[in-house]
């Protein structure tokens, strides 16, 4: 039996979960989306364009990723200092502040004073190498994890002091923690619906809505323990949206994902971003962030590296050569003079 | 291509005890008492009290059907992987024959075939003693050996076929533990008779039935012989070596049918059911819809149904060393009930730790600690409440004196009421590390630190239902108004300890959410 009819009929699904999602979160946007957003939430595409049209040709290179925009970056002088790159998020207001977080465990200290401060609108992305601390410091702003020292702020509230309001206005998508999958699709969406304190009438009709736009008609009345890793990722974001949150927080959300999917999934936090939205969202993919992300937080040994929008972070290198020479000044290979010596 | 086969079962048998200690211990102690049940059937071949031979035949008959019928029921119920599954030697193209007659003569290697060769030869044995017997009695032990083996081998194919589906097999355990809260009425009278003269002659009866079945024909066959009726022994050994040919045919179709089946990849979807199910049903308020999620775990998840599945048989249990000792059984019918609801209390106090890290949930929506005491709680209060109106009656008709009533009512709600309440505190405060989701019920967790919350919880509640109890006790032996101050007292108890225990619960959750989880990502 297969189990993704989406590989067939790929180039429409994707059409379509776009058409849906637009419509999504136009609905969302209009029942819970905070009065200095609203002006940007307009039902018909042609707005959303005008916005991107409106905005700073910076702007456009970070959000098509194409082959000639990649070609007009490394175009730029190369010498471009950081300040020069414009960015175009700076008067947005800021929807998250975290400021000198640590946590301990034991003796090891995984995060070790972090500062970050994404502002509304954008897809901010934290980068870093395996065990830098990426999921740690979601889980703190998440208000899943309880921090030794710092705050976190969600739209100006302290999550650890107004925990009821500041996790309302966020939607988490945790890594590597068990969802409750002894339930169907359908209904963990209700339940995740229910708890965050919607209406039924509410929560039944987003629930259709994500399942036809996450492309999980086929799955919705089978348990989520039996769901493929990439489906189980697409019904946990789905969870994640359904009391429309006005931040994301995503660890690692495209962890086996399959690369339709991952289209599919990109297309709607993008319209969720130029809806008003915003998402913060790790990984280890540079290559993803670098097309993805409007901002980025390089993060390695608990602390931030650097962070500001793609453009200026990469700078005249690609993502990946920046974060590789980064995170090398940090730790300094080894030489390992043997390996070159085979054994006979 | 036989050899083949017979070796890949050695190796199997080989990598079964590349295990951990303890689970090395417990295959020990089961071969132990596989050996041990052995010794017992062989004795009783031997045992020189019913060595008369008419009573030896019936002994022998009816123990060896038995012996018979676990090999063919026992391969259904435990339903262990079968690392032989017909369906696993499909792709590499063999001839059904070759399978079938591999697999066959694999069977033979088991410690319960072995077991069951001894033990045929032991009847062999005790029967080759009588003149003219031994070439019957050889004959016999074989087709028993046969019959066994080769029945156990299709039996457990067979379960493996039918019962394909996750559904069908929890289905059937719980049938399973049904039919042997039926049979224990039977076992207990068989026991308590014993000493009755008319029970030879019932036995007698049973033997004869049993010894015209396909079951116990092999057997029967060296009574007869012994009896000096000749033609009857070697009629019992054809009608024998019949079914095994019909086993054979069964067993090379069955095997053809396999083959031709894949294993189907989707084996353990699992079809949710259309709507949402208990959610539809309950109050749409948060602690509702947690209500409704417990609710469907309860019929989902094994661990929980294996708890569930637990406490009738536990209640059940209790009553039997009374009955032993010779306490008259209505008065212990007065006991399962309070029993049972002690236990549907206590079923509770580590329901955290069974979500494991999907409280994450719970912590990001920052569920309110008294919608989350609450909703866990709904359910065992509903089904404690359901339990008690349906079987307090019951019960106190089966004692037959309705004066006990409102005691019995006044003990069962303490227990029920106070267990919720105290499992709601100590769930939040003591949890311990439980099974994951979709592991086995019977699997122990893989860090097992102090589980002291089970015994606190478990004494809690029992302190819970003192009042009621000593006052149904005064009530028992004085009679008089006992019995009401009893229910007054125990509903009281019951109703102030639940409250107290969801506040407590309550403000424990909302201040330890994160440590909570924090607590279950450990384990």
């Amino acid at each position: 039996m297969t189990q993704d009819p989406a590989a067939e009929t790929t180039p429409f699904s994707i059409e379509q979960a776009l058409t849906r999602f637009d419509q999504l979160i136009d609905r969302l946007g209009t029942t819970q989306r905070p009065a200095e957003a609203t002006p940007e939430v307009e039902p018909d595409e042609s707005n959303v364009d005008e916005v991107e049209a409106g905005a700073p040709d910076a702007m456009d290179e970070v959000v098509e990723p194409d082959v000639e925009a990649a070609e007009a970056t490394s175009a730029v002088p190369a010498a471009a200092p950081k300040a020069s790159v414009p960015d175009p998020y700076a008067d947005a207001p800021v929807v998250l502040e975290v400021s000198g977080l640590v946590k301990r465990f034991g003796s090891t200290v995984a995060v070790d004073g972090v500062d970050l401060e994404v502002r509304a609108g954008q897809i901010f992305g934290i980068v870093g190498p395996n065990g830098a601390g990426k999921t740690t410091t979601l889980s703190i702003v998440t208000g899943v994890l309880r921090p030794d020292q710092g705050n976190v702020l969600v739209g100006g509230r302290d999550v650890w002091v107004e925990p009821a309001a500041a996790k309302r206005d966020m939607g988490i998508l945790p890594d590597r923690l068990l969802l409750f999958d002894r339930l169907t699709g359908r209904q963990l969406l209700y339940y995740s619906g229910m708890l965050r304190g919607l209406d039924r009438a509410t929560v039944l009709s987003r629930t259709e809505e994500l399942i036809r736009a996450f492309d999980l008609e086929d799955a919705q009345d089978r348990l989520v323990t039996d769901y493929s890793a990439g489906m189980t990722r697409k019904v946990a974001l789905a969870a994640a949206l359904i009391h429309s949150p006005r931040l994301l927080i995503l660890d690692e959300p495209f962890e086996s994902v399959d690369a339709v999917s991952v289209a599919t999934v990109l297309g709607i936090l993008r319209r969720y971003a130029d809806a008003g939205g915003t998402v913060v969202l790790s990984s280890h993919s540079m290559d993803l962030v670098e097309s993805v992300c409007d901002s980025i937080a390089v993060v390695a040994e608990g602390r931030v590296l650097t962070s500001g929008t793609t453009a200026s972070v990469r700078g005249d290198a690609t993502l990946e050569e920046r974060f590789v020479r980064l995170i090398g000044e940090l730790q300094p290979g080894e030489d390992m003079e043997w390996l070159r010596s085979f054994s006979v | 291509m036989v050899a083949l086969f017979l070796r890949l079962r050695l190796t199997q048998l080989a990598h079964a005890l590349r295990r951990r200690p303890e689970q090395l211990f417990g295959l020990a102690l089961l071969l132990g008492l596989g050996i041990a049940l052995t010794g017992y059937v062989i004795e009783s071949f031997f045992d020189p009290n019913v060595f008369p031979a008419r009573d030896a035949a019936a002994a022998g008959v009816i123990v060896g059907s038995l012996v018979t019928l676990g090999f063919f029921v026992v391969p259904v119920v435990a339903s262990s992987d079968d690392v032989a599954d017909p369906r696993v030697f499909g792709p590499l193209g063999l001839e059904p024959l070759v399978v079938a007659r591999g697999l066959a003569l694999s069977a033979l290697l088991s410690v319960p075939s072995v077991l069951l060769i001894v033990t045929a030869g032991a009847y062999f044995v005790a029967w080759s003693q009588h003149p003219g017997v031994g070439l019957v009695a050889f004959l016999a032990a074989v087709l028993i050996v046969v019959t066994g083996v080769l029945g156990a081998r299709l039996m457990r194919s067979f379960a493996a076929l039918v019962f394909s589906t996750r559904r069908l097999r929890e289905l059937a355990g719980i049938l399973g533990v049904f039919a042997l809260l039926a049979c224990l009425p039977f076992v207990l009278a068989l026991v308590l008779g014993m000493r009755e003269a008319s029970i030879v002659e019932r036995l007698g009866g049973a033997a004869a039935g049993l010894g015209a079945s396909p079951l116990g024909q092999a057997w029967a066959a060296p009574t007869l012989a012994a009896e000096g009726d000749m033609g009857g022994a070697w009629l019992k050994l054809a009608l024998a070596a019949l079914f095994v040919a019909a086993l054979w045919l069964l067993w090379h179709a069955l095997v053809i049918v396999m083959l031709r089946s894949r294993v189907s990849a989707d084996l353990s979807a699992e079809w949710g059911g259309r709507g949402l199910g208990w959610f539809d049903l309950l109050p749409r308020s948060e602690a509702g819809v947690i209500a409704a999620r417990s609710l469907t775990y309860w019929a989902r998840d094994g661990r929980y149904k294996l708890a569930l599945a637990v406490i009738p048989v536990v209640s059940l249990i209790v009553v039997i060393p009374f009955l032993v000792v010779g306490v008259w059984w209505q008065n212990l019918a007065l006991v399962p009930l309070p029993v049972a609801c002690l236990f549907l209390g206590w079923l509770l106090h580590n329901d955290l730790a069974y979500d494991s890290s999907a409280l994450w949930l719970h912590v990001a929506s920052n569920v309110s600690g008294w919608a989350d005491r609450v909703g866990r709680a709904l359910p065992v209060l509903g089904l404690g409440v359901i339990v008690i109106a349906v079987l307090a009656p019951i019960s106190v008709l089966l004692y037959g004196d309705w004066t006990v009533f409102p005691s019995m009512l006044g003990v069962c709600l303490a227990l029920l009421l106070g267990g919720v309440g105290v499992s709601s505190v100590t769930s939040v405060r003591m949890p311990y590390a439980a099974v994951r989701p979709g592991g086995s019920p019977f699997a122990q967790p893989q860090s097992s630190g102090s589980a002291a919350g089970q015994a606190v919880s478990f004494f809690l509640i029992v302190l819970c239902a003192l009042p009621a109890l000593g006052l149904a006790a005064l009530e028992l032996a004085e009679g008089g108004n006992w019995g009401m101050l009893s229910l007054a007292a125990g509903a009281g108890v019951g109703l102030l300890v639940l409250v107290l225990g969801f506040a407590i619960g309550a403000r424990t959750f909302s201040r330890q959410a994160p440590e909570l989880l924090a607590f279950t990502l450990r384990n």
